[in-house]
């Protein structure tokens, strides 16, 4: 069923003991790092990535190679942030990478930092990834070992050193600003950009910031060259996807696919479709994050602008697949519920809209809402979208609008009458862990 | 700022969060949102430096949308209070709310509930449910005071203002916090519930607490001061207060406050009280003694002298000064003068002899913004530990009395290095030797000193402490 599958990444990911120095090298890792260090120039680097059309696999699908572009040329001390902080909701593909073939992103990452004229990369992995943090401990190991890292990278002399950091969970702070003040060893808040990280980043050093699948692509780039890269894909989207398909499909899991194929055939075709007698209600294409498509929109092509023509994103590639079991406001409310436990508390629409929203939503399951209140969680949804600092309140406010909108009848039912709230699994609402409200303080003289 | 800009052209644009005398903008509030001819989405104010030729829009309906929003969010959990809040008619929430916010609200849900007003501090009562998470609070004590005791604990809409486990913010200059709340969120224990905006005047004045004289305006009712409100100087105090000149107010109407001359307890007629006192320095004659404090004035000091010397024939007058003539006199030089603001340019900084958290709390705050923004390096050289030793790069100590021998020492040390005379080598410099050759007597006195009280081996890395105020504690 792997037909349509087209790996570049996932070559050989399931080779046992891949994640060895060894079999990597025996399949023809460390290649591009030798190459790129011995032979090729940084702008020779950049240039490549720029013309390979490589965009950010992370969410927001921007150039990489005009991202590393942006830094400033000179000898001021630069760095390379990897985000691995893979947190999304449906997202689960940067884990199965670094998991099984760490070595195609250490190779990256140094390729990566040569490119930039940076001498520190840090891998900023979540902390619930500690199996994989230390699967990448022993493999940064590995490579230091071989002289893949190190001060003498493969005999030219020059140096890349690569420290592995493991988060404290929480989602913002796969934020790129917020990584990187939690990097620094703060509270991982979101920064006011600009300055934009490629000027001032970490310790206020120009810093490019990647993710996992991103960086993982580098590699291949330097082996094969730009043009081969941009045979695979659309033309605004090249290259491959590793897609994270979960819900309500047969065969949940990570494919990799070539950018422009059908989404249908992703969901049907390799990830199995819903069980039997079931249909596509709405999905996903691109994390919790991405406003919900129907079943009428599953013919889309696969690709960055396509998607975004749609009005939705491709974001990290994160398929979620809900089947005409589910129900559609539940869906919302969990989706807000995520975001809102999530919010930092920084800027004042993210903070009071998520809070707001699933207040109303819990409402609107509990059957205690009014159409006039489906019109004000549509309302609210837009006045957080672009009044953020960062895009986490977005996350929340554009699937949540498209659901209201798309799915208005359904709502308008529960919100009358009362949803399955016994559906298994499922919090009921008032259950959400308010432990700061009405916390006893023990100073004070009270009231 | 593009927010300032406005100001200056006379347009008012709503802000929360952004505070310059805090340092940068952090553009957490949104409240300042407005559009920027070629950029796509709407920009914060307070963050948006201005550039030749930009147009900005602060008054179309896309920038009132965003403020109704943000005013709207801002209002799903403050309590709405106003009638019984301290901050009421003097509220920047409540001007904001009124022009540019929807004027009505669609929250039917439950806001959130603490516990309240509970006390942060004796001085300092909060009200979380008023508060409206806009950091200021916390970026003072993280990054003006430095006392880093306010954080923001929990995330999200469950955030809160609060200290580590509940402890009392105990800070000398913690009440800036009550003036710098844009909400009825934080208010002094001494003003509430004593007065209404209303009521009130506002009075200009001096602070007379300490020699900096910061900048105060007074808060009158019934021709008594309530509240004590900084009035920004820029070449004074930045705008700052120490708690000493915004709390201690209450002692000029303080009960037990004596004011009127009592002997032996009882009050008594001026004439009967000079008589008293007179009489028992002349019983005292040449045996009396006087120490006149650094507080006196100039004339003060003249006549102390003159009634031991003249009138009683005592020769024990001094005062605390430990300089002598000639270093006073070279320290007093016309071209060595230099003004607080000065300061905030300095590269280098030596503190002498003082901690100026208690001689001049003001000048503390402004040391250390020196050094936190202008990148100052600061050395701290006294006879105790100083409140500024942890931002210090070098931190010297010398015996009581040894400011003199110390700055010798440095003289000699900038006019030729290691030769110096009596001064020997290194006093300035980050040696790790303890033993004191070479150096002068003072020097090798403080570090005997210091190495009693602290019960330390003799000699031990006098002058290496490099960032251990901790140390000292």
């Amino acid at each position: 069923m792997s037909g349509s599958e087209t790996r570049l990444l996932f070559n050989h990911i399931d080779e046992p003991g891949l994640a060895g120095l060894e079999t990597y090298e025996r399949l023809g890792g460390y290649r591009a790092l030798k190459r790129a260090f011995r032979e090729l120039e940084p702008d020779e680097l950049i240039g490549s990535f720029e013309e390979s059309g490589l965009r950010g696999r992370g969410g927001a699908g921007f150039s990489m190679g005009k991202k590393g572009s942006f830094l400033p040329r000179g000898d001021m001390q630069k760095y390379v942030c990897c985000n691995a902080d893979e947190s999304e909701p449906g997202a689960f593909k940067d884990r199965e990478l670094m998991m099984k073939n760490p070595h195609q992103l250490i190779e990256g990452c140094a390729i990566a930092a040569l490119a930039v004229g940076a001498a520190y990369v840090f891998i900023f992995i979540r902390g619930e990834y500690w199996e994989i943090a230390d699967v990448l401990d022993r493999a940064v190991a590995e490579a230091y070992e071989a002289g893949h890292l190190g001060g003498d990278i493969a005999g030219t002399g020059k140096r890349v050193e690569l420290v592995v950091h493991r988060g404290a969970g929480a989602y913002i702070c796969g934020e790129e600003t917020a990584l990187l003040d939690a990097l620094e060893g703060k509270r991982g808040n979101p920064r006011l950009k600009p300055p934009f990280p490629a000027i001032q980043g970490l310790y206020g050093g120009p810093t490019l910031i990647n993710n996992v699948e991103t960086l993982s692509n580098l590699a291949h780039i330097v082996n094969n060259g730009a043009e081969w890269f941009k045979s695979f894909g659309s033309e605004q989207s090249p290259g491959t996807k590793v897609v994270s398909v979960s819900g309500c499909v047969q065969r949940p899991g990570n494919y990799e696919i070539e950018l422009g194929i059908p989404a249908r055939e992703i969901i049907f075709d390799l990830a199995g479709g819903p069980r039997e007698g079931r249909r596509v209600k709405a999905w996903f294409p691109g994390g919790s994050s991405a406003p919900v498509l129907t079943e009428a929109e599953l013919d889309l092509a696969y690709t960055f602008e396509t998607l975004a023509e749609a009005g939705s994103m491709l974001g990290s590639g994160s398929i979620i697949v809900a089947d005409d079991t589910v129900s559609i406001p539940e869906l919302a409310l969990r989706t807000a519920r995520f975001y809102h436990h999530e919010s930092c508390g920084k800027c004042t629409p993210c903070r009071e809209g998520t809070n707001w929203t699933v207040k109303m939503l819990e409402r609107v399951t509990r059957g205690e809402a009014t159409p006039m209140d489906l019109d004000i969680i549509a309302s609210v949804q837009e006045n957080i979208i672009g009044y953020c600092l960062c895009v986490l309140g977005d996350s929340m406010a554009m699937p949540v609008a498209a659901m209201v909108t798309k799915f208005r009848d359904e709502f308008e039912d529960v919100a009358a009458s009362g949803s399955r709230l016994d559906a298994p699994g499922f919090r009921r609402p008032g259950e959400l862990d308010d432990s700061a409200i009405d916390r006893p303080l023990t100073t004070g003289a009270g009231v | 700022m593009l927010v300032d800009a406005a100001k200056g052209g006379d347009v008012e644009i709503p802000v929360f969060c952004y505070e310059p005398k805090l340092g940068g903008p952090v553009g957490a509030c949104r409240m300042c949102l407005v559009e920027v001819e070629g950029i796509p989405k709407l920009q914060t104010a307070c963050s948006t430096p201005v550039r030749d030729g930009m147009v900005v829009f602060t008054g179309t309906d896309r920038v009132a949308e965003a403020q109704n929003a943000v005013v709207e969010f801002l209002l799903v959990n403050h309590p709405l209070d106003c009638p019984v809040c301290d901050k009421g008619g003097e509220c920047p929430l409540q001007d904001i709310a009124m022009g540019w916010g929807p004027g009505k609200s669609r929250v039917t849900d439950p806001k959130r509930h603490f516990r309240k007003p509970v006390a942060l501090s004796p001085l300092v009562r909060i009200d979380r449910e008023r508060c409206i998470l806009c950091y200021r609070c916390v970026r003072f004590s993280q990054e003006v005071a430095e006392d880093e005791q306010l954080q923001l604990l929990e995330r999200g809409s469950q955030s809160y203002v609060g200290t580590f486990d509940d402890h009392p913010y105990i800070a000398p200059f913690h009440g800036n916090i009550i003036e710098l709340c844009p909400v009825g969120a934080l208010t002094s224990e001494a003003y509430r519930f004593r007065a209404r905006p209303w009521d009130i005047a506002h009075s200009g004045s001096s602070c007379t607490r300490r020699p900096s004289q910061c900048n105060v305006k007074f808060t009158v009712r019934d021709e008594r001061i309530q509240r004590v409100l900084a009035r920004d100087n820029e070449a004074v105090d930045n705008g700052w207060l120490c708690d000493k000149g915004r709390f201690g107010f209450q002692m000029i109407s303080a009960e037990d406050r004596v004011t009127a001359p009592k002997v032996g307890g009882s009050k008594v007629g001026w004439t009967a009280a000079l008589e008293a006192i007179a009489e028992r320095l002349r019983g005292a004659g040449e045996r009396t003694a006087a120490v006149v404090g650094g507080q006196s004035s100039n004339e003060e000091a003249y006549l102390v002298q003159r009634i031991l010397r003249q009138a009683l024939g005592s020769a024990h007058v001094t005062s605390t000064d430990e300089l002598d003539a000639g270093a006073l006199a070279a320290l007093s030089a016309p071209g060595l003068s230099a003004a607080l603001t000065d300061v905030d340019q300095a590269e280098s900084i030596l503190v002498i002899g003082t901690d100026p958290m208690h001689s001049m709390p003001i000048l503390d705050l402004r040391l250390r913004k020196a050094v936190r923004h202008g990148g100052a390096r600061l050395v701290v050289a006294s006879e105790r530990p100083t409140a500024l030793d942890g931002g210090a790069e070098e931190t010297l100590r010398y015996a009581p009395g040894g400011a003199g021998e110390l700055l010798r020492a440095l003289v000699g040390q900038l006019n030729g290095g290691s030769d110096g005379g009596r001064t020997g080598s290194g006093v300035a410099s980050s040696g790790t030797e303890g033993s004191g050759e070479g150096r002068g007597s003072g020097w090798r006195r403080g570090c005997e000193f210091w190495d009693r009280r602290l019960g330390r081996r003799p000699g031990v890395g006098c002058g290496k402490y490099r960032r251990v105020p901790g140390e000292y504690r």
